[in-house]
């Protein structure tokens, strides 16, 4: 049997999310309502200027089950708890309890970690301890949290996962890359399952480069708008994705039908949620991309409910998933980058 | 599960073992090793690769980002040329890039966090040298590649990962062929977070040695050009399989009995259709630190005991994120040579390993190969290799 012989279904069973508009997915469908509002904070940032109010899209601080033992808890940085508890959320999704864990093949799970901006906090404290120090200041505890693979390897030892793992890095095109990671593995057999998880936290770099790059404090993020009006965010997405024809059958929000790394058009779907953040020029290059087969098409976006972030459309296909789980109308989520380097996903 | 072999039709890379392949064949296999070069013995013991002048008169650090970008370019230029591809053939394929680092796509601008850190105001254009710092990117935008990107930071495993993700790639169709492997730059704050894990070795690494004390770091890049069999172009190697795994152990430390490795290893020759007992020779992460090599070693006494092992970071020091795609490389070349190179480091024999890596150059039949990559966060990956057809 070769690699790919089977084409195995792909389905999302489980999501989870964190943004400024509160912890979990419920949060996200109030805002999707129109009930829940983000919580935009103003950090102020010193500039040789003065100071200035920069808005950020801030998620609030991370709740962790009561049974995560505070040792565990206590050597998470701030980002791991961000993955962990969005992580939780989509297993307890998928499988009704966050200790289902026992009762799969631990070798049979992957995991999947996609973040454009990697662990920020962690390699800033390292970084700025070493400097202030000179390499006596470098804590052993702080260097390993600060690289890349940091938060794929908690979740493996917190959950005993011993399948695949990979952490990918590639900007705006980290979302739909790490999902065809997923349905590469699932669709060889090399797993039956996997956890993708996907967002980047805020850092004190991210403020500071509004502040300096006069790029600060529009009148509020408007995605569907050519001018710049990107105001920072926080926020990620987890999914718990799985071959549908496992005994039990998993839960199922949507198929994977297709993930595009490099597609020539926009694969016809009814609904066509775009990635756009409020950078200057990016909606009518997102609109001219999605519309370029059929003009009759409306791009959808919602980054002005959690933010402008390079890894945003992980909430997009969180709320594509949790969309067509209600109205069954397929969705392709459009990743675009500043060089019109295209990546789609699409959901049935 | 079996799946479809693919060629390695180019291959370049740039370590302390040589700029390019042709000096590295020299280094690995004639013992020469005039590029190697460990700087500042008391507070940076790493091999450092000697930029060249020329090197830094092409690259503009503005526009292209820091040195994993320049080692890339270097790498992935020798890789193409020796595939028998010029630039201008690349826009006329669908080419995919997936390469993998540890430092690069990391926020380590050293000028712009000490003048932060040191309450100073420093521009923030120095931020936006963190977006291109990508090498993937850099490296798809540079040859103006038509396909997919992905970049792996995998720790020391995302060399040898992005080369499964290649094969990924060609078996779906996504492209015509792939950029892959690896690139890193050691910097004195990585050399510091290695240091202050007690890793870090005070002489030159000595893999699976008695007396080994621990890792020394390199800089490095190793990149391939994996094709699908009906490439026109002459193979140099096959791809015969990948496999992953993961120790679920400890953040820093490798599972004691090779847990996650035995997953990867089985799942690679599985996809090859091969035994533990079918290969010729294991390329060794050896790293030389007592546990990582303990770890390698008790596998290979348990599921290969009369296969060769080589390690050959005594070479290149541990290149981090380079070092799968490097040492990919190295097997090549041993299947191409039907040679293996001395472990360089390696004198005495450990018994709690009970074995001894290759101590000369050895020649023989060698038809297929494993090269082994453990990382920290216990992630593994094995390429399986085989000599081309």
């Amino acid at each position: 049997m070769s690699a790919h012989a089977n084409n195995i279904p792909v389905v999302i069973s489980g999501v989870g999310q964190l943004s400024a508009l509160g912890q979990g997915k419920a949060a996200l469908l109030a805002g999707l309502a129109g009930i829940q509002k983000p919580q935009i904070n103003i950090r102020k940032v010193k500039t040789s200027k003065g100071e200035m109010d920069i808005p950020i899209y801030q998620a609030p601080e991370v709740v962790l089950p009561s049974d995560v033992p505070e040792s565990v808890s206590r050597r998470m940085s701030r980002i791991s708890k961000m993955y962990f508890a969005t992580v939780l959320e989509a297993v307890e999704d998928a499988f009704g309890s966050k200790h289902c864990f026992a009762r799969l093949d631990p070798t049979r799970i992957g995991i999947v970690v996609g973040t454009a901006l990697g662990c920020l906090e962690s390699a800033n404290r390292y970084q700025r301890r070493v400097i202030l120090e000179g390499p006596t200041g470098a804590s052993p505890s702080i260097f390993a949290s600060s690289i890349q693979n940091a938060i794929a390897s908690h979740l493996s030892i917190s959950f005993g996962i011993q399948g695949p793992t990979s952490t990918v890095t590639t900007m705006e095109q980290t979302t739909i890359g790490a999902f065809r990671l997923a349905y590469d593995w699932i669709r060889q057999g090399i797993v039956d399952q996997v956890i993708v998880t996907v967002g980047d936290e805020m850092s004190d770099y991210q403020p500071y480069a509004m502040a300096h790059l006069g790029l600060a404090a529009p009148e509020r993020l408007n995605p569907r708008s050519d001018a710049c009006t990107s105001v920072v965010g926080e926020a990620m997405a987890s999914f718990f994705v799985s071959r549908e024809d496992l005994t039990p059958a998993p839960k199922k929000y949507c198929e994977i039908s297709d993930v595009q790394l490099f597609p020539r058009e926009c694969p016809a779907a009814d609904r066509y949620l775009a990635s756009a953040y409020g950078a200057k020029g990016q909606w009518s290059r997102y609109s001219k991309w999605i519309q370029s087969g059929d003009a009759s098409r409306e791009p959808l976006c919602h980054a002005e409910l959690y933010g402008s972030s390079f890894t945003g459309s992980a909430v997009e296909v969180a709320i594509g998933a949790l969309l067509i789980s209600q109205d069954h109308r397929s969705t392709v989520c459009v990743q675009m980058t500043d060089r019109d380097e295209v990546q789609t996903i699409t959901l049935r | 599960m079996t799946r479809p072999p693919h060629w390695i039709t180019g291959h370049g890379c740039l370590s302390a073992a040589g700029v390019g392949v042709l000096e590295t064949i020299e280094t690995l296999l004639g013992g020469d090793m005039r590029r190697a070069s460990v700087l500042d013995p008391e507070e940076t013991r790493f091999f450092k690769l000697s930029i060249q002048d020329d090197w830094l008169r092409r690259f503009d650090f503005r526009r292209n980002g820091f040195m994993p970008n320049l080692f890339a370019l270097l790498a992935a230029e020798e890789a193409i040329a020796s595939a028998g591809l010029t630039p201008t053939d690349l826009k006329k394929l669908r080419v995919g890039v997936c390469l993998g680092s540890t430092v690069g796509c990391t926020n380590y601008q050293e000028e712009f966090a000490l003048a932060y850190n040191l309450g100073k105001y420093p521009t923030a254009e120095a931020l936006f040298d963190f977006y291109i710092n990508n090498s993937s990117q850099f490296i798809s935008r540079y040859f103006e590649c038509q396909g997919p990107v992905q970049m792996v930071n995998n720790a020391c495993t995302s060399g040898s990962d992005t080369v499964g993700i290649a094969a990924n790639w060609l078996d779906a169709d996504l492209c015509d062929l792939v950029i892959c492997g690896g690139t890193e730059v050691v910097l004195s704050k990585i050399y510091s977070g290695f240091r202050s894990l007690m890793l870090c070795s005070p002489v030159v690494c000595k893999p699976f040695d008695k007396t080994r004390q621990g890792l020394t770091l390199g800089d490095g890049a190793g990149i391939l050009i994996l094709e699908k069999t009906n490439s026109p172009r002459a193979p140099k190697a096959q791809f015969l399989g990948y496999g992953a795994g993961s120790d679920a152990f400890h953040p820093t430390s490798p599972h004691p009995e090779a847990r996650g490795l035995q997953l990867a290893a089985q799942t690679a020759l599985s996809q090859a259709g091969l035994l533990a007992s079918d290969i010729s020779f294991i390329n060794a992460h050896g790293t030389g630190t007592p546990h990582n090599d303990l770890a390698e070693g008790r596998w290979v006494k348990q599921h290969a005991p009369d296969t060769r092992l080589v390690a050959t970071k005594g070479y290149t020091g541990h290149t981090l994120g380079a070092a799968g795609g490097l040492e990919a490389i190295f097997t090549i070349l041993s299947l191409i040579e039907q040679r293996l190179p001395p472990s360089r480091g390696f004198q005495e024999l450990d018994p709690e390993i009970g074995f001894a890596p290759t101590s000369e150059v050895e020649s023989g039949k060698y038809e297929t190969a494993l090269s082994f990559s453990l990382g920290f966060g216990g992630t593994n990956s094995v390429l399986c290799l085989g000599r081309a057809p």
